[in-house]
């Protein structure tokens, strides 16, 4: 096979940078958010983790083996390097179950295998606004407010006029309904 | 940390997801949270600027000084007159090569500023009189694509208040209040240059000003915790603006080109010593902040405009009429007000971690209350 020129490696590593762009800041908002403490939802620490996850794959590209996707390859590297900095403490993971975060990954690769092969993870995220939708009202809100609006617990609490802990449990639900909603969605394409 | 913790992007794991739900329930809000963040990110182009950031990095041409070639060809040639030449050509080289390769970082420093997210600088200030430099940042500095918010400990115990956001420049008046149309008077003068603030534009202008006020030399790389960082030493140019440093040294992180630390010194010369000594600004050309008639424009042929006279005195002889000007909303008791401590010997700006900040962080309605609030 001949060897590619750098220049079509970056061409070609590029590409696939774009296509996953997306997904990979999904993954790591996932890990983040089960981080303890101030810098989980920091979106430059996102901004840096995406750039190191991307620059390390880089590096690596040659040790890709193409007959295997792309995105799970991405998402080990991420993995790894979250949990790495989390045990030179540069960022602190929660004690969450290992086995949570393997479930993260099936989570991830069970949507990519239900996405039709010319689509891309951001085309399937965009079932999100239909189980958005589909919310009852109250949740809807808060989700709008929380997500969208980028408005913290405290604030959506006070704007709402309930207990923060409401806001939080509600959150959590409609996290777990949204979930169920897409992976219905996922059964049916 | 009790506020960071009530953020729906932050919080520990065993508050974020349902802590009496199964691993997999688990996994599914987790799943969705980054789902969720992706989808509403699309707005403010996040995909695109991290994206743009990482093929800066991943075309970064790899630094081989060229000319170090031409240095060991001319090694081989033998006599004392070659070995001379070598040696005034060696120093030449290194001069001129580290100069470019320093205003090179810096301007790749620049340019991955841009393109770089959410980022928070402290600042620390050391002045006259003090040992060491304080643990508590005299201002805090937050930036997010255009919009920017600088928050300073004022002298008199306020908080001076400034941003930028997409209406544009603004401050929180200390009496309450937001200003819009002269706003940087609210900024403190070690943020400035003769005037001009250096930091309202952003930690980016800030660089762009070095480029063109310090000769720049590339120092020896340093290893910290693992990041490596490239080292920029820069020394005030003859006639360059003079609240300017007389010294800069830069830490850009080697990975990523964006600006990790920047200490300034400001050398001991009589009669001269950092910013906060330089003059008074002259009296506002602007109208009055506050309600009222705005003032007359001086006659024709009468005396030169404001800037070629010394101001006016505060209290001339003679003038039954006189009536001291109204404090001015901002500059009265604000960071321009009056030396803060004596002069500054060191400023310190220092990239730290940056919060999720509310949606209307760089608002100032956000605010108007005065008050530092953190997100």
């Amino acid at each position: 096979m001949p060897q590619q020129s750098h220049e079509d490696s970056l061409t070609e590593f590029e590409q696939l940078a774009r296509l996953h762009a997306e997904m990979l800041s999904a993954y790591l908002r996932s890990l983040l958010g089960s981080v303890r403490g101030g810098l989980g939802g920091s979106r430059s620490l996102l901004d840096d983790l995406f750039q190191e996850v991307m620059v390390v794959a880089w590096r690596r590209m040659k040790d890709f083996d193409r007959s295997r996707p792309f995105d799970a390859w991405l998402r080990g590297i991420a993995r790894n390097l979250v949990l790495e900095q989390s045990r030179k403490k540069s960022i602190r993971l929660a004690s969450i179950d290992p086995r949570t975060l393997d479930l993260v990954d099936a989570r991830y690769d069970a949507f990519a295998a239900s996405l039709q092969p010319s689509s891309t993870f951001a085309d399937g995220i965009d079932r999100l606004l239909r189980c958005l939708a589909e919310l009852p009202s109250g949740m809807r809100e808060v989700m709008e407010l929380a997500y969208a609006r980028g408005m913290m617990l405290k604030q959506v609490a006070s704007s709402l006029g309930l207990e923060e802990e409401t806001v939080k449990k509600r959150v959590q639900r409609s996290r777990g309904t949204l979930a169920e909603c897409l992976r219905k969605q996922e059964a049916v394409s | 940390m009790s506020d960071q913790r009530n953020s729906p992007l932050k919080n520990d794991a065993e508050d974020f997801v349902s802590p009496e739900g199964a691993a997999d329930a688990q996994a599914d809000e987790l799943f969705v949270h980054g789902a969720l963040c992706a989808l509403h990110e699309r707005a403010d182009g996040a995909s695109e600027r991290r994206l743009e950031r990482l093929n800066q990095t991943i075309r970064k041409p790899a630094q081989v000084p060229g000319r170090r070639i031409a240095l060991l060809r001319l090694r081989r040639l033998s006599g004392v007159v070659i070995v001379l030449l070598a040696t005034l050509f060696t120093a030449w080289i290194f001069v001129s090569a580290s100069t470019n390769q320093a205003r090179a970082t810096l301007m790749a420093s620049i340019q991955a500023a841009r393109n770089a997210g959410d980022r928070r600088y402290q600042v620390h200030i050391l002045s006259d009189g003090e040992q060491n430099v304080p643990a508590q940042p005299e201002a805090v500095f937050d930036s997010s694509g255009p919009n920017l918010l600088l928050r300073v400990h004022a002298p008199q115990g306020h908080t001076a208040i400034a941003g930028k956001d997409s209406i544009g420049e603004w401050a929180i008046r200390r009496q309450g209040g937001i200003e819009r149309n002269d706003p940087r008077r609210a900024w403190p003068r070690w943020a400035t240059a003769d005037g001009e603030p250096i930091l309202a534009d952003s930690i980016d202008k800030l660089l762009e000003v070095l480029t063109t006020g310090f000769e720049l030399t590339i120092l020896d790389p340093e290893v910290v915790d693992g990041r490596s960082f490239r080292r920029i030493e820069g020394l005030k140019r003859d006639g360059a603006s003079r609240g300017l440093a007389d010294r800069v040294e830069l830490w850009i992180d080697a990975e990523t080109m964006i600006l990790e630390k920047m200490e300034m010194d400001w050398i001991e010369r009589p009669g001269q010593r950092g910013p906060n000594v330089r003059p008074p600004l002259p009296p506002p050309l602007s109208p009055p902040l506050r309600d009222g008639p705005r003032p007359e424009p001086p006659p024709p042929g009468g005396p030169p405009p404001r800037g070629l006279r010394p101001p006016p005195p505060l209290q001339p002889d003679g003038d039954p009429n006189f009536r001291p000007p109204p404090p001015h909303p901002l500059r009265e008791g604000g960071p321009n007000a009056e030396l803060r401590r004596g002069g500054i010997r060191k400023l310190i700006v220092s990239r730290t971690e940056a919060p999720e900040w509310p949606a209307n962080w760089f608002s100032p309605e956000a605010h108007e209350d005065g008050t530092w609030g953190e997100p």
